[in-house]
């Protein structure tokens, strides 16, 4: 099984690991390939790793923890640890009152402050998707207010929340963010197209280099060239390119939906550091997600949502991850 | 730029193609390698330029059009009737020319953008409709009775070169170098070239970057249109005889053009130079048959196997890039 988790949601994983076990039973081996250590360490009875081509180990599922795994797929070591300061709640930058839309979501409201790091954790089907589409205007409300820095907003097109400082980093990376077959330039730029008009109007390539080299170095892009094409970069790399093209817009409202799906740890650490600089400089963050340690360790402050409707707010320190881990799926 | 670069790049290849052709056609025939039959085979394919610099534009937008052939026929007996019935002069005839075509180029893109209809089937049906029109209004009737001066206007100047000859440049020239200039300019120095390259790359991005797909769609097409005006014009210029079949069944000539220069049937991807290169392969492979004494029936099954070609390798591209696309640095 290649990866056979990577669209599921934690019911349905339960599910099939279900399914794996009965299989197992009837003495079928199985092969599970994955750089989710988690299921890694639960489905597994013995560990073969990978790292750059070559294989690095072979342990049995005892003699192996999380940390251990992820020093040996990647050769860093990562700490994990929640936010220690908090954030001073001076400025709203967004604020959502009583939004409802019919068979999404129903009552939704919270408040982003100027460089907060703010969770919405939720299964796939709890609606966190679907609100975050409505921030980012394509997916209007049927009643509700949005209110960005003090003025109310209603969006008839993501146009215009672009316009007002919005930037949305899609969950299907490739099938929503990227032009796979053009290059880092081309991809990094293209928001921002019309800063790069010179007095007669024509793009100036001078402009969009300086652009595209600022960012690939300042996210550590790993590329010998920024006129490669997308699609022969690394997953991480990639989701780095969909970042860079939104914070080339300098936005004060950035959605990360889900933005470490199907990236190896050692990315996935390189983008919550990205975050917390973002954070650092002011930006709001929304990062939905349904993976409990990426929000319970990289968020000032979250929301949980289940079929809806947002059931609670927790501060990171108020729950542990099995807790949390319970009250996502929680009927 | 150096050798090594050069040789990653596809236009590199056409071109030694394109050279070595030259060299072998030229030992068959002698008049192969002349400035006359040079500049006759401008003339003679500045039509096929300036449709395929249209086409170009529409494949990289991810759309096709069809029906440009029945749109330039139609122009044709526009210009037919303005110059011989209205004595009107050339740029009445050519802006009336012009306007037709765009107008007919924003027919296909409201109905392929209102009711997100494939652009291969709205214009094969819209080549049917304004093909039968025409020759339901003109009965089919040939027209070959251009003034004097019309045919005058052929040849812009003349020049005499060291050996004696006269040579002619003819005003059909000029129009394809204009058609690939403004083609030029706008892909590579236009914020509207670069939102067609982006949303025929991934149409959902363009879409989440909040560009106005309704104008993207009809600038595509009716900038189809408008050239298929101009080259109504030059082709006028050139047979001074206006027919309904002359044109009408050329189309694959054009597509096959546009994707030996590499441009991708899938869209976001094609260059200009690539296209002008792919239209003088064509060019220089028809003109060497015809000069070697090679039935011209070979020039269909030409154009099918081209299209096919294309066809395989970005089928053939797409599926290398989902197994085994990405290359791991192996320690």
């Amino acid at each position: 099984m290649d990866e056979p988790t990577s669209s599921l949601a934690r019911h349905e994983i339960d599910a099939l690991f279900s399914i794996i076990k009965e299989l197992q039973k009837t003495g079928i081996t199985i092969l599970f390939v994955s750089h989710k250590l988690n299921e890694i360490m639960e489905i597994s009875e013995r560990v073969t790793i990978l790292r750059d081509g070559v294989k690095v180990g072979l342990f049995d599922r005892k003699d192996i923890d999380d940390k251990k795994l992820a020093y040996l797929m990647t050769g860093k070591k990562f700490s994990q640890e929640k936010l220690a300061e908090k954030v001073k709640k001076e400025k709203i930058l967004l604020e959502v009152k009583n939004l409802s839309k019919k068979s999404n979501y129903k009552d939704i409201s919270f408040k982003l402050y100027e460089g907060e790091i703010l969770g919405i954790i939720g299964m796939t089907g709890s609606g966190r998707t679907e609100l975050a589409f409505s921030l980012f205007g394509i997916n209007p409300p049927d009643s509700g207010d949005i209110i960005i820095e003090q003025k109310k907003v209603s969006f008839k097109s993501n146009k215009e929340a672009v316009e007002a400082g919005i930037g949305y980093v899609p969950e299907d990376r490739i099938g929503q963010g990227l032009i796979m077959d053009q290059s880092i330039t081309n991809n990094i730029t293209v928001t921002v197209l019309k800063k790069l008009l010179n007095r007669l109007k024509m793009i100036d390539n001078k402009k969009q280099k300086k652009i595209t080299t600022h960012w690939v170095n300042s996210l550590v892009v790993r590329t010998s060239n920024i006129s490669n094409l997308v699609k022969t970069l690394s997953g991480g790399n990639q989701q780095k390119i969909v970042l860079a093209k939104w914070l080339a817009t300098t936005p004060k409202i950035l959605i990360l939906d889900s933005p470490t799906v199907g990236i190896d740890v050692a990315a996935k650490h390189g983008c919550y550091e990205i975050m917390r600089e973002l954070s650092k400089r002011k930006i709001g963050i929304i990062l939905i997600s349904d993976e409990v340690p990426e929000v319970l360790y990289n968020c000032h402050r979250f929301l949980l949502m289940r079929k809806g409707r947002i059931v609670k707010e927790f501060q990171p320190d108020e729950i542990s991850e099995n807790e949390l881990g319970n009250k996502i799926i929680e009927v | 730029m150096t050798i090594k670069d050069l040789s990653k790049k596809y236009e590199f290849y056409l071109f030694i193609i394109i050279i070595s052709l030259c060299i072998l056609f030229s030992f068959f025939t002698k008049e192969f390698l002349t400035l006359e039959n040079f500049l006759d085979l401008l003339t003679n394919y500045s039509f096929l330029g300036i449709m395929s610099a249209g086409m170009l534009i529409v494949l990289i937008s991810g759309g096709i059009d069809l029906s440009f052939t029945a749109i330039a026929t139609i122009s044709e007996y526009m210009i037919a009737l303005i110059i011989i019935n209205y004595n009107g002069n050339l740029l009445t005839a050519f802006i009336v020319s012009c306007l037709i075509g765009i107008i007919l180029g924003c027919f296909n893109a409201f109905i392929i953008y209102y009711f997100k209809a494939p652009s291969l089937i709205v214009t094969i049906a819209t080549l049917n409709i304004f093909y039968g029109f025409i020759i339901l209004v003109t009965k089919g009737r040939w027209i070959y009775n251009f003034p004097t001066w019309f045919r005058e206007m052929r040849n812009i100047f003349e020049f005499t070169a060291g050996n004696g000859k006269e040579y002619e440049i003819a005003l059909p020239i000029l129009l394809l170098l204009f058609v690939f200039i403004i083609t030029y300019i706008l892909l590579n120095y236009t914020f509207l070239g670069r939102k067609i390259i982006a949303f025929g790359g991934n149409q959902e991005a363009a879409r989440r970057m909040g560009f106005n797909i309704f104008h993207i769609t009809i600038f595509v097409y009716a900038f189809m249109g408008f050239l298929a005006g101009v080259g109504a014009i030059s082709h006028v210029l050139i047979v001074q005889t206006v027919q309904a079949n002359a044109i009408v069944g050329r189309e694959l000539e054009v597509i096959a053009a546009v994707v030996l220069g590499g441009a991708s049937l899938a869209g976001g991807k094609g260059t200009i130079l690539g296209t002008i290169l792919g239209v003088t392969l064509i060019a220089i492979m028809w003109n060497g048959l015809v000069l070697m004494g090679i039935s011209s029936y070979w020039q269909p099954v030409i154009l099918g196997l081209i299209i096919i070609l294309s066809v395989i390798s970005s089928a053939y591209s797409s599926r290398k890039s989902i197994l085994g696309g990405t290359k791991i640095d192996i320690k």
